[in-house]
């Protein structure tokens, strides 16, 4: 029997919840008491965050037999998950004060809400481009699109001798050479909004009008051209965005270390216990 | 939709390498060239094909195309007459890949967070900086602040007035953090639960809190003052000690019987305890085994009021009666203008916490003059010691003749004369002579009292003098009559602390249930403890945390506060001017 998608998540979420009810239960009756829960915690969250920074590392060194890239992703995603209970009891369920510890707990949240929206991007991300269509390696996609524009001019030069009037090549030159020279519309790509290519649409279809019947064939070709192109810009702007944003979350997790490096020292330096 | 879009051309030898440092800068226009960039980052165009010379028997050299079929084959025009390829390479600027992007921002960020903690960490802000949080009002005040950059010249006084890597750098830091207890790296340490004793920052504390004394000296360790006092949490937080401290050794059976057998060893003297030291307390006995039953939660095993587990009688000896002092009471009259209530005679103290004393000028006289003469209510004896009363009566004709010229406007002499002779006279046909009326003043009760009706004579509302032993315990002596003081302490429950004013709410009945049917001043009328939990339990909405009505400290009039307000020469040092 094959089990949804959907049924897998369902079942993998429950067990997690689960799993962090018990833990956090195990949490309260065995450690939340010690006068030094917070030490503990803080450590544990210390080392779950270095192991989770070592999954960027682990993908550079595939050659090793270091367990699968996906395995490593799915601990990332839930040991991830788990840095924020630990966190939360970490800091004992209240908001930090004072600039070092205010700073340290926006770096957490950053980098939290980073990887959480990286994890929302990555598991929607994939299923609108496989429903928009195509297939389409990132960095081919400006060679693609250079072969778009170049038959797109080619039309347009070509329906001149053909038809005998630039009516074509005009609109061309007017309307989509800007359109064809590079990736367009990349924020309505986001956030799935079509009316670019519409308005683009409607002006072809108001030219079709005043065109002859070869002018006409080389508009529809031409119109074909467009929408191809438009979906090659929905896979540049979704592909983009699937690795913009490590660009704030990598960085973040490297400076979070450092300021969590200062925070044990500083913890220690400071603490009751010190001398 | 999906026809939309060409299929890859997937080409492998053109395979594209996102985890190169470099691409082609061609690539952004679409064509790159074949090559690619090297890992320096260099541009790699070359000729198309590096053509082959063929040398002739006559000596000429002709050239042939070498471009490989994968690249299109031969080309037609062929190598150029020199041998050079037709088709040369197009240099480029390579570009960084994104990925290589991505690596330069990453090590930027780092840089730049240690450029940026070590501009703060070694600059003027760094205290501010790393401060957890706001301190204690106390402890950002103008005087520590003084005290604390008198005794730490230079940049973070405040800090190292508390903590040792205060006076020093983020270097001295990391030796502090080495060296404290459990240091950075003893992690088995952090499983232990040693009891919460003293630790290096508690000696800090008691620098300027030498008198840093135990709620009781039988105490099984001394609690560490950090543990319960949590610094760097704001202004009003410093005091709020969390019950779970409390309940760390009094919920913990063998710290109780430790500190039984700690306190056994110990003089009673040393046990001497009192909450509020200026307002007399109502002496009770220690027990044997002292306060050390196990108590995890007022509402569930807190024991019974000490006051009430034993048949104590309140040791005052007025002749005193709550019952006949009640309104209804038969005979009753109003006090000024209206009914005896509670509030006739307890009044509390300014700030409402507890009553003020009972005194007979205030609450007594009012109805209970010392009026002797039934005919003259303004003359009264006076009150307080009974020499002063023996006294008023050797002189009473002269306190006749005051009255006269006071109270009537006498002035000619022998007109008062007159009047002070017909009031002895008056006072001897009542009374007799002045040793009996001396006699019958200290010592008789009611029924023999030179005015025995109380009540509803003279001016409105007020009693006749029916003598002392009508209120005190009189005992005859040889010479003057021993009247016993009437004892009256202000705080009964001497172990608590009890706010009056936040009880507003309710009725005086509701927690002194008895007062209105007690007929002697030897009934201690509290209320019991489950009055109290009646409403101090989770249920009942009132707070019922330990230091509701407990502190843990002792002898608060050892306080720096206290000495500091009176100028005492205990200030600690640091704090005198």
């Amino acid at each position: 029997m094959r089990i949804s998608r959907k049924t897998q998540w369902a079942v993998r979420l429950f067990f997690f919840v689960l799993a962090s009810v018990l833990l956090a239960l195990w949490f309260k009756e065995n450690i939340a008491a010690l006068p030094r829960a917070t030490y503990l915690t803080g450590w544990l969250l210390l080392t779950l965050m270095v192991i989770l920074t070592v999954y960027n590392g682990r993908k550079k060194i595939p050659f090793l037999p270091l367990a699968t890239s996906k395995g490593w992703l799915q601990f990332h995603i839930y040991a991830g998950f788990f840095t924020l209970l630990l966190f939360v009891a970490h800091i004992r369920f209240r908001a930090p004060t004072g600039w070092f510890e205010g700073s340290l707990a926006l770096l957490y949240a950053l980098v939290m809400g980073s990887g959480i929206l990286g994890l929302i991007l990555s598991r929607t991300f994939p299923k609108r481009l496989t429903t928009r269509g195509g297939e389409v390696i990132f960095e081919t996609i400006p060679v693609i699109r250079r072969s778009f524009r170049e038959r797109a001019e080619a039309l347009a030069l070509q329906s001149i001798p053909e038809a005998k009037a630039s009516t074509v090549a005009d609109f061309y030159a007017q309307e989509l050479a800007g359109f064809f020279s590079g990736p367009r519309h990349f924020w309505q790509h986001l956030f799935e909004v079509r009316s670019p290519l519409n308005r683009l649409l409607k002006k072809i279809e108001n030219l079709n009008r005043f065109l002859n019947d070869q002018e006409r064939d080389v508009m529809r070709q031409i119109a074909d051209l467009v929408r191809q192109k438009d979906g090659l810009d929905y896979h540049h702007s979704l592909q983009l965005t699937l690795k913009l944003w490590l660009f704030a979350h990598i960085p973040l997790t490297y400076s979070l270390l450092i300021f969590s490096v200062v925070h044990v020292v500083l913890i220690n330096a400071f603490s009751g216990g010190a001398r | 939709m999906k026809e939309q879009l060409p299929s890859p051309d997937f080409n492998s030898q053109a395979y594209e390498r996102p985890n190169q440092k470099w691409v082609c800068g061609w690539l952004k226009d679409g064509k790159p060239c074949h090559n690619g960039p090297d890992g320096g980052g260099h541009c790699g165009a070359s000729d198309e094909c590096r053509p082959s010379a063929t040398t002739h028997d006559d000596g000429t050299v002709t050239y042939s195309c070498t471009r490989p079929k994968s690249r299109g084959g031969p080309c037609d025009e062929g190598p150029r007459p020199d041998g050079r390829c037709a088709h040369p390479g197009l240099r480029c600027q390579p570009q960084l890949s994104l990925r290589a992007k991505r690596g330069i921002l990453t090590r930027s960020v780092i840089v730049a967070t240690f450029a940026l903690l070590l501009v703060i960490l070694y600059g003027s802000f760094r205290w501010k900086f790393i401060s957890p949080g706001e301190l204690s009002t106390p402890h950002s005040s103008l005087a520590f602040q003084q005290m604390a950059a008198a005794r730490h010249p230079g940049n973070g006084a405040e800090c190292a007035a508390c903590h040792a890597a205060g006076k020093s750098g983020p270097a001295g830091w990391l030796q502090s953090a080495s060296v404290a207890d459990p240091s950075l790296f003893e992690f088995k340490k952090l499983l232990d639960n040693p009891e919460p004793k003293t630790t290096g920052i508690d000696l800090a504390c008691q620098q300027c809190h030498p008198h840093h004394t135990f709620h009781e000296p039988n105490v099984a360790w001394e609690y560490s003052c950090s543990a319960c006092h949590k610094e760097h949490v704001g202004a009003p937080d410093l005091k709020a000690v969390s019950s779970s401290h409390c309940v760390r050794c009094h919920g913990d059976e063998a710290v109780m019987q430790a500190s039984a057998k700690k306190g056994q060893a110990l003089s009673a003297a040393s046990f001497e305890f009192q909450h509020d030291w200026t307002r007399d307390s109502f002496k009770l006995a220690r027990p044997k085994e002292g306060f050390t039953k196990v108590i995890t939660e007022f509402a569930k095993d807190h024991p019974e009021f000490l006051i009430h587990r034993e048949s104590n009688k309140d040791p005052n000896t007025l002749r005193f009666s709550h019952a006949t002092h009640r309104a209804d009471h038969p005979g009753m009259t109003l006090v000024n203008g209206r009914p005896l209530d509670c509030a006739s005679c307890h009044q509390p103290g300014a700030d409402g916490v507890y009553y003020e004393k009972i005194t007979f000028e205030q609450h007594c006289q009012s109805c209970h003059s010392l009026q002797f003469d039934r005919d003259h209510p303004g003359l009264t004896l006076p009150h307080g010691d009974p020499a002063h009363v023996r006294a008023f009566l050797g002189s009473l004709p002269q306190q006749y003749a005051d009255y006269a010229a006071r109270e009537r406007g006498i002035t000619a002499q022998e007109e008062m004369k007159a009047f002070v002779q017909g009031r002895i006279e008056s006072l001897r046909r009542q009374y007799g002579y002045g040793e009996e009326l001396e006699q019958k003043i200290f010592h008789s009760d009611e029924r023999t009292a030179p005015a025995s009706t109380i009540g509803g004579l003279g001016i409105d509302g007020r009693s006749l003098f029916p003598g002392c032993a009508y209120c005190h315990e009189v005992k005859p002596t040889a010479d003057l009559p021993l009247i016993t003081r009437p004892e009256m302490p202000q705080r009964w429950l001497s172990r608590g602390r009890f706010d009056h004013s936040k009880h507003t709410d309710v009725s005086c009945h509701v927690c002194h249930q008895d007062a209105s049917s007690s007929t002697t001043a030897a009934d201690i009328m509290l209320p019991s403890i489950q009055v109290c939990i009646s409403c101090h339990q989770p249920q009942g909405g009132a707070r019922h945390d330990c230091l509701e009505c407990h502190s843990y400290h002792n002898q608060p009039e050892h306080s720096l506060f206290k000495a500091l307000k009176e100028g005492s020469s205990d200030i600690p040092v640091l704090f005198r001017r």
